[in-house]
């Protein structure tokens, strides 16, 4: 199954990111192989959405490696790495308000010059997600808390990711919208694309990953295949509500 | 430090300043004399900005047009009597009849400057960051295009020249002394550590119950006060007062003053004053023996560019030079050089 | 002359006026919504492609090359000023950034001064402008012509480019959300550069515009109008394209009309007139008139 033969699209070692003076990661290390879904669960702040976001080069960790295709990519910026192949869909969305759904899907592919596939692929993120088909030309602002959410993954896949990154894609959804949003997951993940998820509904997470890591201020204090994660105690108690 | 201790040094300092005016006054030439009562005033200009723009973190850009204010209320009073009524035919009777001396002119100056700052403040300072920028830059256009038209009342374009030279160091030395006393006072009150609170967090002081709008208004009343005291003092040291003189490149010179001393450090305006006031004298020199003129602007700009850049604080950030802080500085100087 | 001819003579000098104010406040507007800087200097391009043009025509090139020539080296001017004065500064405050510009305005009108001298010279190219022509008695001259159908003309490849260019879209996208713009893989440099670039030839034209409407340039030509630019990028809404094109209309026919309202006496104070119409507005819409996102420190 996996594209790359040793099957490691992405290691991280290491990784230490500070704001300030305060130190956000001390020492994360995982990987994350082709092919593979893999998901970090953990309560809040405990260092998720900055692991992810240093692995998108929105941050410079201080220490630590993070190596994607056999690369070095920590010192990349993001539109380096999204040239890459690695695409995050950030938490809260941040669709372009502004823009219409065409145009934010557009922007999702701003790196791409094939104009022909772009097109033939904003027919397949619509395919995905059907809701969106009759809004192409409503600003982003616009559309409700789920459609966005929508908007945001469809955008992210624009630039044809070989990791595809989501941060807490279920956060405030209703529950017949976290359905929808992980069954795309699991028809991705059935294409053989590499998704890297991060949720705060360990349940959902755990149900479609293969593999997961539980972080815990800032440090992995966990790790295993789902099914084990699933049955161990310290992460019933703690995230899967006992 | 005991406090006995400092507070005669300062006393001290302040009467070495004082010999240093006496002798000035007795023994230097004409040039030393004005380029110290240039330093003067920029130091009360660059200190009284730094209450408004430093201390209280108003963004104005207009500060000048209130010293545009006091140097034309002092031109306005100075000028004798004959040429007022042949070349200010607007001015009332009363005024055109009398020569004010230097000291009423200062007062009224700042007075006038002011109360031009309240009113403009209760307007302007209710905007925030660079639209409060824009707006003072637009009163200072505003005072440049009043006093370019009002024929009447300030000659226009051709300014008021032939201004009796009142301003001397006692004048501008007390000034400036008055001015940084006043500041600093201002800053170790109760009224200065409000300022502090609004300037860093606007709504969290107001939610302790500091009133925002006016402690902002009191920093802005009182820097006109005394940048239009600095205005008189120029008119009457320069002789001459045009719109020109009052606009962009003063603008720029006092808040490269302020920012390279440190926005919020009384004692580093003064110091960068008296530092950038040497430094422009000598480029002065410099420009006049190539005669090549204006070098020493650009090179300002591309200073404070650089400043900006690469120490963004300025040279003493928000500390105030103090007799501890130069104590230690010698204790650390001794232990690293046995 | 009739009060039709009269009102229509006014009203083209209006829409001349608007037109150039509008190309100025486009690039001052583009570069706000990319980088929250309120670039002073941005006049100042106007003056260096004013100057350019001179020159050039001086040497004795055509009359379109030097065009051609000194709006391209306007453009230029633009992108220097953004390498080499603002990128060192990416992520500062707006206020240090406010304040270098101000410091770069210092810097090249001084520069200029020192090279060209401090005097006026004649604008002498475009020498059609003070030809007129009549319509039904009313004199038209041929500079407000030319500069209403050009300016238009841009407008609209302006329109077409914000609205339909990868690189339009992502200016926008840019100002709506800069992080989101960083995750899809947009190139913030470019898109900055290609602001700068756009805004400098538009001033670089609007100075052309703006010097032959005068027949004079001096070094110090572009401050007023970049302030005014800035009073009507506050008329509608900061950081808005559309907004720009209509402020610096607005603008125009204000100042047209103030001109041929207010007694002669009075004419001179046409532009205190006008910042005092600017805090006015900034106190009723401290974020304009057509609402700009609050200002918020960003990059």
């Amino acid at each position: 199954m996996p594209i790359w033969g040793t099957g490691k699209m992405l290691q991280v070692t290491g990784l230490e990111v500070f704001y300030g003076n305060i130190q956000a990661l001390h020492g994360v290390s995982f990987r994350v192989a082709a092919g593979e879904t893999v998901t970090i669960i953990g309560s809040n702040g405990a260092g998720k959405s900055t692991t992810l976001m240093a692995i998108a080069g929105l941050l410079k960790p201080r220490k630590g490696q993070i190596k994607y295709c056999g690369r070095q990519v920590e010192k990349l910026s993001a539109y380096q790495t999204v040239r890459l192949g690695i695409s995050l869909c950030p938490e809260g969305r941040r669709i372009f308000a502004s823009l219409s759904v065409h145009e934010n899907l557009t922007m999702g592919a701003v790196q791409r010059r094939d104009r022909k596939a772009v097109r033939a692929d904003i027919d397949w993120v619509l395919s995905l997600f059907p809701d969106l088909k009759s809004r192409l030309e409503q600003s982003g602002g616009t559309l409700s808390g789920g459609q966005q959410q929508m908007l945001a993954i469809g955008r992210a896949l624009m630039s044809r990711p070989k990791l595809l990154i989501l941060d807490e894609p279920s956060l405030g959804l209703a529950p017949v919208l976290v359905n929808q949003i992980f069954n795309v997951i699991a028809a991705l993940k059935n294409e053989n694309t590499t998704v890297l998820l991060v949720e705060q509904n360990a349940r959902r997470a755990l149900e479609i990953a293969d593999r997961g890591y539980v972080i815990e201020t800032g440090r992995i204090t966990l790790e295993g295949p789902s099914a084990a994660l699933k049955n161990n105690e310290r992460v019933k108690n703690a995230y899967l509500g006992g | 430090m005991r406090p006995e201790r400092r507070s005669f040094y300062t006393l001290a300092a302040i009467g070495l300043f004082f010999l240093g005016i006496c002798l000035l006054e007795m023994y230097g030439s004409h040039y030393d004399r004005r380029v110290a009562n240039l330093m003067m005033i920029y130091v009360i200009l660059t200190v009284s900005l730094n209450l408004s723009n430093g201390i209280m973190g108003i963004s104005s850009l207009g500060q000048i047009g209130f010293m545009s204010i006091g140097a034309y209320v002092a031109a306005v009073l100075t000028l004798p009597a004959g040429l007022k009524e042949r070349w200010l035919t607007g001015l009332p009777h009363w005024l055109s009849t009398i020569q004010a001396g230097l000291l009423p002119a200062m007062v009224l100056a700042g007075v006038l400057a002011a109360v031009v700052a309240f009113l403009v403040g209760i307007v302007i300072l209710r905007l925030q960051g660079v639209f409060a920028a824009v707006a003072t830059l637009g009163f200072l256009i505003i005072v440049k295009v009043i006093a370019e038209n009002w024929m009447s009342v300030t000659r226009g374009g051709r300014g008021i020249s032939a201004l009796p030279a009142y301003t001397n160091l006692w004048w501008t030395g007390a000034a400036a002394l008055v001015t940084i006393c006043v500041v600093l006072r201002i800053v170790k009150s109760p009224h200065g550590r409000s300022m502090l609170a609004v300037r860093e967090h606007d709504l969290a002081a107001q939610s302790i119950g500091i009133n925002a709008p006016r402690i902002r208004l009191l920093a802005f009343v009182v820097s006109a006060f005394f940048t239009g005291i600095a205005g008189s003092l120029w008119a009457n040291l320069i002789g001459v007062v045009s719109p020109g003189s009052f606009y962009l490149w003063l603008t720029l010179l006092i808040i490269i003053m302020m920012v390279v001393g440190g926005m919020g450090s009384v004692t580093g305006s003064v110091i960068s004053a008296a530092g950038f006031t040497i430094l422009l004298e000598l480029l002065r020199g410099f420009e006049n023996r190539i005669a090549v003129y204006g070098i020493s602007y650009i090179l300002f700009a591309a200073v404070f560019m650089l400043v900006i850049i690469f120490r963004p604080d300025g040279v003493m950030g928000d500390r105030e030079f103090s007799w501890t802080l130069l104590q230690r500085a010698a204790a650390f100087s001794r232990r690293k050089s046995p | 002359m009739s009060p039709t001819a009269y009102f229509f003579q006014q009203f083209l000098n209006a829409l001349s006026l608007g037109s150039i104010y509008a190309l100025v406040t486009i690039g001052l507007a583009m570069v706000f919504s990319i980088l929250r800087l309120i670039n002073f200097a941005h006049g100042d391009l106007m003056m260096i492609g004013s100057y350019a043009i001179l020159m050039i025509w001086d040497a004795g090139a055509p009359g379109w090359v030097a065009i051609l020539a000194g709006v391209a080296i306007s453009g230029v001017a633009g992108i220097i000023m953004e390498r080499v004065c603002y990128r060192p500064l990416r992520g500062s405050a707006e206020m240090t950034t406010l304040l270098t510009s101000f410091a770069v305005v210092v810097l090249l009108e001084n520069g200029a001064i020192l090279l060209f001298g401090p005097n006026t010279r004649p604008f002498g190219i475009l020498n059609f402008s003070h030809p007129t022509f009549s319509i039904y008695s009313t004199l038209i001259s041929k500079i407000d012509v030319v500069t209403v159908i050009l300016t238009l003309t841009i407008l609209l490849l302006t329109a077409l480019f914000i609205k339909r260019t990868t690189m339009g879209i992502a200016m926008r996208a840019v100002a709506d959300d800069l992080t989101a713009s960083h995750l899809v893989g947009i190139h913030l440099n470019r898109v900055i550069v290609s602001a700068f670039f756009i805004g400098s030839l538009f001033a670089g034209l609007a100075g052309l515009l703006w010097s032959a409407r005068a027949g004079k340039i001096y070094p110090l030509m572009g401050f007023i109008p970049v302030v005014k630019a800035f009073v009507a990028a506050v008329i509608g809404g900061f950081g808005s394209i559309p907004g720009a094109v209509i402020g610096g209309y607005v603008l125009g026919f204000a100042e047209v009309f103030l001109i041929a309202l207010l007694p002669p006496d009075f004419q001179g104070y046409r532009d205190a007139f006008v910042f005092v119409l600017l805090i006015f507005i900034l106190l009723i819409r401290p974020q304009g008139i057509l609402g700009a996102k609050a200002m918020e420190r960003r990059i």
